[in-house]
């Protein structure tokens, strides 16, 4: 495989993937679910692809997350590196606009996900595209919540060391290899300037009451960023375009939201937000 | 004692002649289909059918009745249903007509094409009202034809009402089972699983582990579909439970084809040789499942070179294969898969040809059951044949 887009180029095969679009059109609402029989290949996935292959990118998007997000669940491994994969690949060669975190994010899931599982073809993959990242175009991040430049997935492994696990446990909890751990660690210990464990557990603690503010009562990241959204007045829709997730993936952040704070409906969760400072209250 | 005696006799044959040889070779073989010792009914009653004076006689309808049972169960699908159509026929044309009907009651698995769908239908016919028999081609008869989900699902009650009137779980297994195997096919999983506990539930009672293996094998797919691992998980260890009770080759292969699907979806390759040499040592000649997925997981692995060793060897097999298309299928899934991968396009004709012609008995099916599933599982290999440079002669075909 070429490209999900370059690869289709030709007319007559751009035709073909229409007239499939078209005679299965309405097997693929809603979305298709998990694999087929033949071989666990996620159908979402595929259809991403064609979704892809013909322009209507929007759907592409919301295929790829669908079955990242069914995957990653089922514990699915081969097909969720490949659905980051595709999911990138798709944005890379469409050059659509998406956060420079997220890419980062979708590349660290599928590299670690490759890794772990021995997924020599898919790495590879993975790795040309973070080759080609460099001049695509790339929405400016918000006003990063993180310290000294660690990444999401830094902060987690960060937390977790500093809450005295060990590499094994924190590769368990993350979903990732152990060499991942150790890898994440040395950019940590870079970072924070520590040398070890402990000094890397102190920084951690002296961190907490300043993030507290950006990332209380456990909400991860994406969270926080959906909290924002949602008490900026919008809806469901409209974070998920804002955010370029999936209208389900976005229900699915609310609902953690609600839970984790205690509320009960979206005026609630707003004041709380106003509450924790977490937008601009003018 | 009857294979004992068969092998005296054929020791003793050129003094003897066949006669004796042919009789206890058939009641061995018979015997040892009681026992399940499937193989060894295969070998008793192949030289049995060697030795038939008449192939048209009852005598020869015996045979070929024990020797469509026998090669279900070793994994020789397709020459079974040829043995239980002319067992039926042999039956019907010398006045037997509950022999005919026993046979033609017997589950194989899958379709046997049209053929097996007139010996059925006839075998309807010729079935006493309410019998047991009845009730159990009712049951095949969900699994065999085309018809509609609302047909089936009116075939279904009618048997369920027959049985009703009988004490055979076994049957109904068999036909519970193969009511919510059925809405696997169409993507109706929630409804599948709910019809397949109902069967599974039925299993202390039947005692029939090849009927078990059928039903969690469709389980898992429905479970595997939903995503939900641990329930797919636990259906793969009771595939195995039961295949190793049947003693059947078919579903020994059926479950290690199951935990080798599983093993492949979580990324577990570490167990994945030991299964694919088990796979080769059952000798199932229905497939050639094992080196196809091999070869995925081979590309998968990064070994590419290695993948293409087996995808060849796999394809330079076909023209000694009695199955048809269908049965090349996992070949032309795989080398499609390999060429997306990779973009070695050397195997993407053939596997187009075969992907274009094996599609035809679907067409056929009733558009509620092929709904889904039979035509969902046509999208990624289209797509895999399209996404380099190959697969542009036939593309016509499918727009």
């Amino acid at each position: 495989m070429e490209g999900l887009i370059a690869a289709h180029s030709i007319p007559e095969r751009n035709q073909w993937l229409l007239g499939v679009l078209s005679r299965y059109q309405r097997l693929l609402v809603p979305d298709t679910g998990g694999p087929v029989q033949f071989f666990p290949i996620s159908l979402d996935r595929v259809v991403g692809r064609l979704y892809a292959a013909t322009g209507d990118h929007e759907s592409a998007v919301r295929r790829f997350e669908t079955a990242i997000d069914f995957c990653v669940g089922a514990g699915y491994m081969p097909e969720a590196a490949w659905s980051y994969h595709d999911r990138l690949a798709h944005v890379l060669e469409a050059k659509l606009p998406l956060e420079r975190s997220e890419i980062g994010r979708l590349l660290n899931e599928g590299i670690d996900i490759a890794e772990r599982v021995g997924l020599a073809a898919v790495n590879i993959r993975l790795s040309n595209l973070l080759n080609q990242i460099g001049g695509m175009r790339t929405v400016d991040e918000p006003n990063s919540t993180r310290p000294d430049g660690l990444t999401d997935r830094e902060l987690e492994v960060l937390e977790l060391l500093s809450a005295g696990k060990s590499n094994r446990e924190i590769s368990d909890e993350l979903f990732i290899s152990q060499n991942t751990v150790k890898r994440h660690l040395a950019n940590v210990f870079s970072k924070t300037g520590s040398s070890n464990r402990a000094q890397a557990a102190v920084y951690a603690s002296e961190q907490a009451a300043n993030r507290f503010h950006e990332r209380p009562d456990g909400l991860t990241v994406r969270e926080v960023e959906v909290l924002k959204e949602l008490a900026s007045g919008k809806s469901n829709r409209e974070i998920a375009t804002e955010l370029f997730i999936t209208e389900n993936t976005v229900i699915r952040h609310v609902a953690n939201i609600f839970s984790k704070i205690g509320a009960t409906n979206r005026v609630e969760a707003t004041a709380y937000a106003l509450r924790r400072v977490l937008i601009d209250q003018n | 004692m009857a294979a004992e005696i068969a092998h005296h006799f054929r020791q003793a044959q050129p003094l003897c002649g066949p006669e004796p040889v042919l009789k206890y070779s058939l009641i061995a073989g018979q015997h040892a289909n009681r026992s399940q010792a499937f193989a060894d009914a295969h070998r008793h009653l192949l030289l049995a059918e060697e030795l038939l004076p008449d192939s048209s006689s009852q005598q020869a309808a015996e045979v070929f009745e024990g020797l469509s049972r026998a090669k279900m169960s070793i994994g020789h699908t397709f020459s079974a249903f040829e043995y239980q159509r002319r067992a039926f026929d042999l039956w019907v044309s010398t006045g037997r007509n509950q022999d005919a009907v026993r046979t033609a009651s017997y589950p194989i698995a899958g379709s046997g094409g049209k053929s097996i769908e007139d010996m059925t239908t006839q075998a309807l016919e010729l079935a006493e009202p309410d019998s047991l028999d009845k009730a159990r081609l009712l049951g095949r008869w969900i699994w065999l034809t085309p018809g509609s989900i609302e047909v089936q699902s009116r075939n279904f009650e009618n048997s369920i009402e027959i049985l009703g009137k009988h004490d055979a779980p076994g049957v109904e297994m068999w036909t519970r089972g193969r009511w919510g195997g059925l809405s696997v096919a169409p993507g109706h999983y929630e409804h599948a699983i709910e019809e397949l506990d109902r069967a599974v539930a039925l299993a202390p009672l039947a005692r029939d582990p090849e009927a078990e293996t059928h039903i969690h094998s469709w389980a898992a797919l429905a479970c595997g579909a939903l995503g939900r691992s641990e329930e797919l998980k636990r259906h793969v260890i009771a595939i195995r439970e039961a295949a190793d009770r049947s003693r059947s080759a078919i579903r020994q292969f059926q479950s290690v084809r199951a935990s080798i699907f599983a093993s492949n979806a979580f990324g577990q390759f570490e167990h994945l040789d030991a299964m694919f040499d088990r796979v080769q040592q059952l000798g199932v000649t229905s497939s050639q499942y094992a080196p196809s997925v091999q070869a995925i997981t081979w590309t998968e692995q990064g070994r590419q070179d290695q993948a293409a060793v087996l995808l060849s060897k796999s394809w330079s097999g076909v023209n000694g294969r009695v199955e048809a298309d269908t049965g090349l299928l996992t070949e032309a899934m795989a080398s499609l898969r390999f060429f997306d991968i990779t973009g070695d396009s050397r195997f993407v004709g053939q596997a187009r040809a075969v992907l274009d012609r094996s599609w035809q008995p679907i067409e056929n099916l009733a558009a509620d059951r092929r709904d889904r599933v039979f035509d969902l599982n046509r999208i990624p290999p289209n797509m895999f044949a399209n996404s380099g440079d190959g697969g542009l002669d036939s593309r016509a075909q499918h727009s």
